[in-house]
């Protein structure tokens, strides 16, 4: 028995607080699958948003997910920055969303985003009609974009991320992200334009 | 760029709307976690046996030189077997094709002093690109042995994909109706977190040898492997750094389809 190293209860410690997203890191690193399984609970929400906001689609934003955390596991020797996970992780994930939406090359049915709007809301004013209709049109006007574009929107809008930050995601130099955001903002500021004197005119 | 117009403050709302209610799924959980095992089942049999793999790799569409590949939908291949299933005398080898569900040629000892040291039957896997089975097989490894030589092994199986030869073999020799195919290869086994030199890199792509992760130390192997189809059956006899031609193998060949 003399030697034998004690247990270390991961999951105890970082309940307490006292372990940090680069210990768990660490330990991840060394193979601990208990710290991945924290890392993932801490990130699985936020991971699989964003990859239904690039994709468009539940079932394909699963298997994002899917693919993004067993490479997290499986290649996290490779992350030479142990405090910079989040952003590791948000790279893998962009570029899996990526393959996958070139690979699967689909766009969400219109009335399923509809469908999607619609639930649990009430059309009980003239205010709310022209509240839903802008949710709608935004949420379609984003969808439309070229998934670069709105990888880039997604991370910004959503994510709120700093341009620079996202350059490191996707992979780009901040000039590029800042150029696919000018051309995004354009594009959706026309698209919502175009909606909302529609909608207006249509409702009054 | 950190300026925002009214409308754009509207974003963040909506796409938070578009998401709501989305929480991942304990079933997604699961897959992560089998997917996972998976690849680190793969990848442990990998490392505790690189070479094994290999010869095992070439049971049914991968032969060790890189001369034949699989036609079907199978992008890898990995096998198990559990020797303590197995038999260590050639009077256990009934046992071990009830196992398999055929029967298959082999021999006690060849002529030239290999002899039967072990058998086992185990099992192949195949998956797709995106990691789906696409079949499971059943295989016959024997195990020959002569002194303190390298072992000879014997594979046998039903191959469950059809393969082709991407270039022609070194050597062949027609017996009756059944060709046998002579390759040989070279590999360097290195350990897991080996890095690839540049002089790797280069004598890989001219295909002066292969590259297999998983070894102790760094280790320079040739492997030579004589494959024949017979009844649907093929066979796979191979070694690595044989004290023997591709002639002596052709011979062993023959010895075991009965014809010498």
């Amino acid at each position: 028995m003399a030697g034998r190293k004690p247990v270390v209860n991961v999951m105890e410690i970082w309940r307490k607080g006292n372990l940090t997203e680069e210990m768990l890191v660490k330990q991840m690193k060394k193979g601990d699958k208990a710290s991945f399984d924290m890392l993932y609970e801490k990130y699985k929400n936020m991971a699989l948003h964003t990859a239904y906001l690039i994709t468009g689609d539940y079932s394909y934003s699963e298997d994002v997910v899917q693919d993004t955390f067993v490479k997290v596991y499986l290649h996290c020797k490779e992350l030479k920055n142990d405090s910079g996970f989040k952003a590791w992780m948000m790279q893998i994930l962009v570029r899996t969303a990526y393959k996958c939406g070139r690979k699967k090359s689909r766009e969400l049915p219109d009335d399923e985003v509809t469908q999607k709007m619609d639930t649990g809301r009430t059309l009980s004013s003239l205010e709310q009609v022209i509240m839903q209709e802008e949710a709608e049109a935004i949420t379609q006007a984003v969808r439309k974009l070229p998934v670069k574009q709105r990888t880039v929107v997604v991370l910004y809008y959503y994510q709120e991320y700093q341009i620079s930050e996202i350059a490191q995601i996707v992979g780009c130099l901040e000039g590029t992200v800042k150029s696919r955001l000018h051309t995004a903002r354009k594009k959706l500021k026309s698209v919502l334009k175009t909606e909302l004197r529609t909608t207006v005119s249509g409702v009054s | 760029m950190n300026q925002r117009d009214s409308w754009e403050d509207t974003i963040k709302d909506v796409l938070t709307l578009e998401c709501d209610g989305l929480t991942a799924s304990q079933d997604l959980k699961d897959r992560i976690d089998e997917e996972i095992l998976t690849s680190q089942e793969a990848k442990s049999m990998k490392h505790l046996s690189a070479k094994k793999i290999i010869i095992g790799v070439a049971v049914g569409c991968l032969l060790i030189s890189g001369g034949a590949f699989a036609a079907g939908h199978a992008v890898s291949l990995s096998s198990h077997s559990d020797w303590r299933e197995g038999c260590n005398s050639y009077s256990g080898m009934e046992e071990q094709e009830k196992k398999l569900g055929y029967q298959v040629d082999s021999v006690e000892q060849f002529t030239n002093g290999y002899t039967f040291a072990k058998a086992v039957v185990g099992e192949s896997e195949g998956r797709d690109q995106d990691r789906n089975k696409v079949y499971t097989n059943k295989f016959m490894s024997i195990e020959y042995a002569r002194d303190a030589e390298p072992t000879v092994s014997l594979y046998i199986e039903k191959p469950a994909e059809s393969y082709a030869r991407s270039k022609p073999a070194e050597a062949t020799k027609v017996c009756g109706d059944v060709t046998l195919y002579f390759d040989s290869a070279t590999y360097k086994f290195v350990p897991p977190d080996y890095e690839l030199t540049a002089e790797d890199k280069t004598n890989q792509e001219k295909g002066n040898y292969f590259i297999s992760f998983g070894s102790d130390t760094v280790e320079m192997q040739k492997s030579a492997v004589v494959e024949w189809t017979k009844n649907g059956i093929q066979y796979q006899l191979i070694g690595f750094d044989l004290n023997l031609t591709a002639d002596d193998m052709f011979d062993m060949a023959e010895e075991v389809m009965g014809t010498k």
